[in-house]
């Protein structure tokens, strides 16, 4: 298969990778990534149309430049990757790493689910013991919330107005509150004036005097200038529905796309030469890597390296690689309370194990089993499936810790790890610590009947 | 539709509303649905609607996913060891020959004259006679009183009273506003297509001809308005 691959890969004229979680997802995820970017480029797929490769993830660009906003007088958020977090500061962390100075002293959570979330957990909870305070905004009873000094009720998407735009249809909308907010809860961006009302007045007055509606309006000035994507485009008509933006679509008319081979979208380009020449200096793609720790670790060129939890966790002792992908019926661990989705889902977490797995095991269909490494444990359901490889097992990712039998949920098995590779550079974003999510090995054993 | 509920339909906008409009058809239309197992991608979006539009308690399906495979959602070893798997959503075939219209001592299941099969819950005396004769399995008995999720009642129909059957009415209610059923305007995939079986050269019975649609359990003679289109998968290797 590996072969026919190859050949089709090679010689079936444009081919395309797109690299998603299964194969990026590992401590060195890096190392892949970089065979497919080196197989695209000796194969001629770089710079042709239905060639190239691309990381598959999820949209997180929008048509209109939300900087005015989102950056008001040319401020810089600090962005420290969350697995810094979870794990401390590593030896190899990269100085340009805005890691606190002081360390982690309070966590304020908004918008994730981080406890259930975030890898490794147990190791977040070490971090926790060592915090003065924590605060969680949400507008669900999610295990994050358990864990909170201060809870803040977040009004949902119906109590709010917010501003909804996506790189895949040209339309500006305006989401409207259905309901004025339920009870005490209150938008987020009215959460964070108060506060810095209350602890910075000065900048309260400066940034944060504007509430969504202002938020909104300054974001469609920005843009309200000839040619401008928001040129012409108020407040007032989103009121009255969904505006078209004034950009191109598509961006790129199809026989710009085929003839003069003008790919699409733009904005999903590679990011601007001048932002990348901290790790690609030559401005060229570099099959080889030669800063020093590329050479010490012998990485100078992709290679294979065996997943790094084997290091870890024996294979011999630890047989089986765990698996956590993302489930159908959720988003993360978003809608895992959803009652009809829990329906359709069987209301509880499965184990899918091959049948050579579970037959060594003396494990059927439905009995309780308890998946464990050295990070920690979880008991949930087996399902025995043919669609597993033996080997591996499968846990989706997202599904709460009250769901289980027992233990906090999948995440407890993954680990934090962080590969020096990842921390020879720092730009968000593009060159930082990644987590190796699928790199975890585990046992299984029967843990009784359902 | 109830007077306490407020079409949400009359909130659409224009763009939404005309996708959702039913279109073209015959002087004497009868409805019908065709299934592209090719397009279905499993994810049920359909069946949740479907709940949310025709009030469904927990623990009903009007409309649910079958998975031709292992599990929900695991393949199975099809054809040279090789993993295969498909999906048959499956809700009310709405058959010409029904058997449950036959069977109902009470007349609470009958035709209407666009082929709809209806089901009288104030008539229905729970016998459950229906419920056997379909060959289908679609239709669902009030055992208690409702379970929600949340104590709202959702959707733009009555909550069906204990002891009686309920089953897919291809949105009725919708249908009187030119929109089409629930399940086949949120398809992500665009696996549901709606029409009138009678306007011969509409693109529904175009479909079914030219992609020789078939329909469930043939050999009953129900005649369902439903119809089937088979996948056909190609091996880029």
């Amino acid at each position: 298969m590996i072969v026919k691959v190859a050949r089709a890969y090679a010689s079936a004229g444009p081919a395309a990778i797109l690299m998603g979680g299964g194969s990026n997802h590992w401590f060195h995820g890096d190392l892949t990534g970089r065979a497919f970017a080196l197989l695209a480029t000796i194969t001629g797929n770089i710079g042709r149309s239905g060639g190239g490769f691309s990381v598959y993830v999820g949209q997180y660009k929008v048509r209109v430049d939300t900087s005015p906003w989102w950056n008001p007088g040319g401020t810089k958020a600090h962005v420290v990757p969350s697995i810094y977090f979870v794990r401390g500061k590593t030896e190899t962390m990269n100085p340009s790493v805005p890691y606190p100075k002081q360390g982690w002293h309070a966590l304020v959570c908004t918008f994730a689910n981080m406890f259930v979330q975030a890898m490794d957990v147990n190791r977040l909870h070490e971090t926790l013991k060592g915090l003065d305070l924590v605060v969680v905004v949400d507008h669900q009873m999610t295990e994050t919330v358990k864990w909170a000094d201060i809870v803040l009720p977040a009004t949902t998407w119906y109590e709010k107005t917010d501003l909804t735009a996506t790189p895949l249809h040209p339309f500006l909308q305006l989401q409207q509150a259905a309901i004025d907010p339920v009870g005490e809860s209150r938008s987020e961006l009215w959460m964070w004036r108060e506060i810095v009302k209350r602890i910075a007045p000065d900048k309260a007055a400066e940034f944060f005097e504007m509430d969504e509606e202002a938020a909104i309006r300054a974001i469609l000035e920005a843009g309200n200038v000839e040619g401008g994507p928001t040129e012409g485009i108020t407040l007032e008509m989103l009121r009255e529905g969904p505006v078209r933006l004034k950009v191109p679509d598509p961006d790129i008319p199809f026989l710009k796309q085929i003839r003069d081979l003008v790919p699409f979208p733009p904005r999903s380009l590679p990011a601007k030469l001048e932002q990348t020449k901290v790790f690609v200096p030559t401005g060229r793609i570099e099959f080889y890597k030669e800063e020093a720790r590329f050479q010490e670790l012998d990485e100078t060129v992709p290679t294979y390296r065996p997943p790094y939890d084997d290091t870890v966790h024996p294979p011999a002792e630890w047989p089986l690689q765990l698996l956590s992908p993302h489930s159908k019926w959720r988003i993360h661990s978003s809608y895992a309370n959803n009652a009809w989705l829990n329906e359709i889902h069987g209301e509880r977490p499965e184990v899918f194990i091959s049948e050579e797995d579970a037959a060594t095991r003396g494990i059927a269909t439905g009995d309780l089993v308890r998946v464990w490494n050295t990070r920690g444990e979880v008991v949930a359901w087996a399902h025995v499936t043919p669609a597993e490889q033996p080997g591996s097992v499968t846990l989706y990712e997202g599904w709460w810790p009250r769901q289980f039998k027992k233990g906090k949920g999948v995440n407890e098995l993954t680990s934090s790890v962080v590969n020096p590779i990842h921390e020879v550079h720092f730009v968000g974003n593009m060159w930082a610590p990644s987590t190796g999510w699928k790199d975890c090995r585990c046992q299984v054993e029967k843990a009784g009947e359902a | 539709m109830s007077d306490s509920k407020i079409s949400p339909i009359e909130a659409l906008s224009d763009a939404s509303r005309a996708w959702g409009e039913i279109g073209p058809r015959s002087d004497k239309p009868h409805w019908g649905m065709a299934v592209d197992q090719e397009r279905c991608i499993g994810c049920w979006s359909c069946a949740v609607i479907c709940k949310s539009e025709n009030d469904i308690p927990l623990g009903m399906w009007w409309n649910r996913i079958l998975t031709d495979g292992e599990a929900l959602d695991q393949p199975k070893v099809g054809r040279e060891g090789g993993m295969s798997m498909q999906w048959l959503p499956l809700a009310c075939q709405h058959c010409e020959n029904a058997p449950c219209v036959k069977v109902c001592p009470v007349q609470a299941t009958y035709h209407r004259s666009d082929g709809i099969v209806m089901q009288d819950t104030d008539r229905c005396i729970g016998c459950r006679y229906c419920m056997i004769a379909c060959p289908y399995g679609v239709r669902n008995f009030n055992w208690g009183e409702p379970e929600r999720p949340t104590p709202h009642e959702t959707g733009m129909v009555d909550a069906r009273p204990l002891g009686t059957v309920e089953k897919c009415t291809m949105c009725v209610q919708r249908l009187a506003e030119d929109q089409k059923p629930s399940c086949v305007v949120s398809c992500p995939a665009g696996a549901r297509v709606f029409g009138d079986l009678n306007d011969t050269n509409g693109r529904l019975a175009t479909l079914i001809r030219e992609r020789e649609g078939t329909v469930l359990l043939e050999e009953a003679g129900t005649n369902p308005s439903v119809f089937y289109l088979s996948p056909r998968r190609r091996s880029p290797l």
